[in-house]
């Protein structure tokens, strides 16, 4: 933040791109951000009459001033705001073909070079940005062939650049942009994405991150709770899956003529049921927890019931009530820093403002948010599955100690998500468990709630997260909801023009959980049979996600007094 | 909410391509197709009698071709009785049998007593064949199980194979009442289909 304020102090301008609502004092520094960057997208230049408003003079950037690297971050970050991927990079393309003299030239003998340095170092931070996710894109992909090509065509011709393609190079060999022609896709191994499969498989193994072009299996059931599995892309539509289904029953082959045709619903362990839509993708990782897939016919679709409760009702036999409350929460933050890991900055941005402009996956982003409430169902399941009151009183402090734990390794996650799961309304109504609680515990878990409350935006966890030093787990639905924030609160585009202060605030907040994430977290644990035994339980929890279920139990151990 | 415990549980085993799904499908849907898709783990749910109740036969149709052991081992311990199937036309298929077999016996223990059937599936393809059916039944002696052939694309002993295994199941008297009760087991459906929709 310093040098750029010092920055701008030196730039007295005017307005060229509006801010959104509640500007005031910030506005002056709003106004020259915009005008800094913005002169391509404000004026059509004379020499491209076709040239679109938001078009390609965020070029005209000369690192590599300090604040200017901020301002090429916040542009790569959120340019998907108001221009897709691949047209943002056939600009820059075109950017650089123009500084070749072709078609035309434009510049002056000596701008040639700093213009292609311009166009490297903003196609260096792109790659270094979109690292891990372009593989997905295809289109984008083949823009930065071409433009890696042109660029080592130039590569003899200047010398100053060669530190800047030197790392060109291993960023296109890591981001896996193979320049040869016809490489063969690696061969990808199916991955356990589903409860059923996650259960036996690798859970033990370290996580790593999604892609669309992932496979996966999924079960789809039949009203009768038959089910098929079939392999998937990760990002295949609800097309896709239903035509799968179809082929695996026979339905086309013998039955062709009555075919009636299939609608795949989604059916909570609640008996609430969701028709998806045929074009939607993505559909795996957006699941309940105890949600399953269904295909049926619009005649069944009524008759759809949901699946058993899987958990079998054996109080007390659980591995929580063996284990020390100390693994445990260690175990957990241990997992939830490698799902952490894995969610690319970009899924935060894309997960906001996803439908508005070309979908990106945000599979890592929602399997963490999908954790997070089955972490908020497990504590409850445990503790209304425990029928004696004296344990049960024994495990609630256990939970609360549990996020203790998880706030001193600085989980705010696995923080958030106990002591949200203990304010489950089937659990807090738990009275006589509640006063057997003893009362330092009592008092540690009111601490707990107050720095959860949400309040003022959240002001005490705020400055609870100021304090800390990475690495952190934040509370991830809360960043979420600001982005949201940020997003609703102003206009991305306003006469034509972008708005850069906002597009900033957004990139701020990426960058704060780049700054999480900026040091690794390391946990002393043994490898210990038991301890692996432990570390299986917390990875593969299974929960009651129904609340009408949670409250059934939680009056059978404690009816109401009336 | 469907009872778990009542369910009879009968788990296909068999090499890749030999038959498995096609029997199933057969069995359940009556259909046949030539087009081979691999199956990862399927279940099939059909409404049968179990000491004089209704109780629900489910059908788990496993993979071939795929590698998951430990999917292999749930389904064993979970399952009450099995079919192993392999082509006539493959000695290979009858040999890979013998680990699964194998894994049978170790998790369930005295395998005496649970319903085992050994299955010569293709008994059409007669030109192709490359287990005579003396072998088979050799195999099922050594292994203290039952033995049949069939062919899911004539429509061959299908029925039978797995009426065939219910019957040898001792600890319950389960049936598919085929002949002659087919209406009564019908009304039982419709009966569990409307309570469904109350639901």
């Amino acid at each position: 933040m310093k040098p750029l304020e010092r920055f701008l102090k030196k730039q007295g301008s005017h307005l060229a791109a509006r801010a959104g609502p509640g500007a005031g004092g910030p506005l002056q520094r709003r106004q020259s951000v915009s005008r800094i960057l913005l002169p391509a997208f404000l004026k059509e230049p004379p020499e491209q009459p076709a040239m679109e408003a938001a078009d390609g003079r965020w070029l005209e950037l000369r690192p590599p001033d300090a604040a200017l690297q901020v301002l090429l971050d916040d542009i790569i970050l959120t340019h998907s705001l108001f221009q897709p991927t691949d047209r943002f990079l056939q600009q820059l393309h075109h950017h650089f073909l123009m500084a070749s003299g072709s078609p035309a030239p434009c510049w002056e003998e000596g701008e040639v070079l700093p213009r292609k340095q311009a166009v490297l170092t903003v196609l260096l931070h792109f790659l270094e940005t979109f690292k891990g996710i372009l593989q997905e894109d295809e289109s984008a992909g083949k823009v930065i062939k071409d433009l890696y090509l042109l660029i080592m065509k130039d590569a003899s011709l200047y010398h100053e650049l060669e530190d800047e393609i030197l790392k060109l190079h291993q960023l296109v060999e890591t981001v896996e942009l193979k320049v040869t022609e016809e490489t063969q896709p690696p061969n990808k191994q199916v991955k356990p994405l589903f409860r059923h499969f996650r259960r036996i498989d690798s859970c033990l193994q370290t996580r790593v991150a999604f892609r669309g072009s992932d496979e996966i299996f999924c079960r789809v059931y039949m009203p009768d709770h038959s089910y098929v599995t079939i392999r998937s892309r990760l990002s295949a539509s609800v097309q896709d899956i239903l035509s799968s289904v179809t082929e695996k029953l026979q339905y086309s082959e013998e039955q062709g003529t009555r075919e009636e045709a299939l609608i795949l619903v989604a059916v909570a362990s609640s008996g609430e049921k969701a028709v998806l839509q045929p074009s939607e993708e993505c559909v795996f990782t957006t699941l309940g927890i105890n949600s399953h897939l269904f295909a049926c016919t619009k005649e069944t679709f009524e008759s759809l019931v949901p699946l058993p409760e899987e958990i079998q009702v054996s109080p007390g036999d659980t591995e929580i009530h063996r284990v020390e409350a100390e693994d445990i929460a260690n175990h957990l933050t241990a997992f939830h820093w490698e799902l952490f890991r894995c969610i690319h900055e970009l899924e935060f941005v894309d997960y906001v403002f996803h439908g508005e402009r070309g979908r990106r996956e945000t599979a890592n982003l929602e399997l963490m948010l999908q954790r997070c409430s089955e972490v908020q169902h497990w504590v409850a399941t445990e503790i209304l599955l425990c029928e004696a009151l004296g344990k049960r009183a024994h495990l609630l402090k256990k939970f609360v100690k549990i996020a203790a734990i998880c706030k001193q390794n600085q989980d705010m996650l696995s923080f958030y998500a106990v002591v949200i799961g203990l304010n489950n309304a089937a659990v807090s109504r738990l009275r006589l468990t509640w006063e057997k609680l003893p009362g330092k515990f009592k008092n540690l878990f009111r601490k707990f709630e107050n720095l959860t409350d949400p309040c003022r935006n959240h002001k005490t966890y705020r400055e609870v997260l100021t304090k800390m030093k990475p690495p952190i787990i934040p509370f991830v639905p809360l960043i979420l909801k600001d982005l949201t924030f940020l997003h609703e609160g102003s206009k991305t585009l306003l006469d034509g023009l972008v708005n850069i202060e906002k597009l900033h605030s957004i990139a701020e907040k990426v960058r704060t959980i780049r700054k999480y994430r900026s040091r690794p977290l390391c946990l002393e644990m043994e490898s210990s049979p038991s301890q692996l035994q432990t570390k299986a339980y917390v990875r593969q929890f299974q929960v009651i996600d129904n609340q009408n279920l949670l409250f059934e139990l939680s009056y059978k151990l404690e009816p109401s007094s009336q | 909410m469907p009872e778990q415990s009542n369910d009879y549980r009968v788990v296909v085993f068999g090499a890749g391509g030999v038959g498995k799904s096609s029997l199933v499908l057969r069995f359940v849907k009556g259909t046949f197709r030539e087009s081979y898709i691999p199956t990862i783990e399927d279940t099939y749910r059909q409404v049968i009698s179990c000491d004089k109740s209704i109780c629900t036969l489910q059908i788990t149709d496993t993979t071939g071709s795929h590698q998951f052991p430990a999917m292999q081992r749930l389904s064993i311990s979970k399952g009450h009785a099995f079919i192993l199937v392999y082509s006539v036309t493959s000695r290979q298929s009858l040999e890979e049998l013998k680990p699964i077999y194998e894994q049978i016996c170790q998790i369930k223990g005295d395998v005496e007593n649970i319903p085992i059937m050994l299955v010569g599936n293709k008994s059409d393809e007669s030109q192709n064949r490359e287990v005579e059916s003396s072998e088979g039944d050799a195999m099922a002696k050594k292994w203290k199980c039952a033995f049949m052939e069939t062919s899911a694309k004539l429509n061959h002993n299908v029925k039978e194979l797995f009426q065939e295994l219910l019957n040898l199941e001792k600890r319950r008297t389960v049936s598919l009442q085929i002949d002659g009760k087919k209406s009564k087991q019908q009304k039982r459906k419709e009966k569990l289909k409307g309570k469904c929709v109350v639901m």
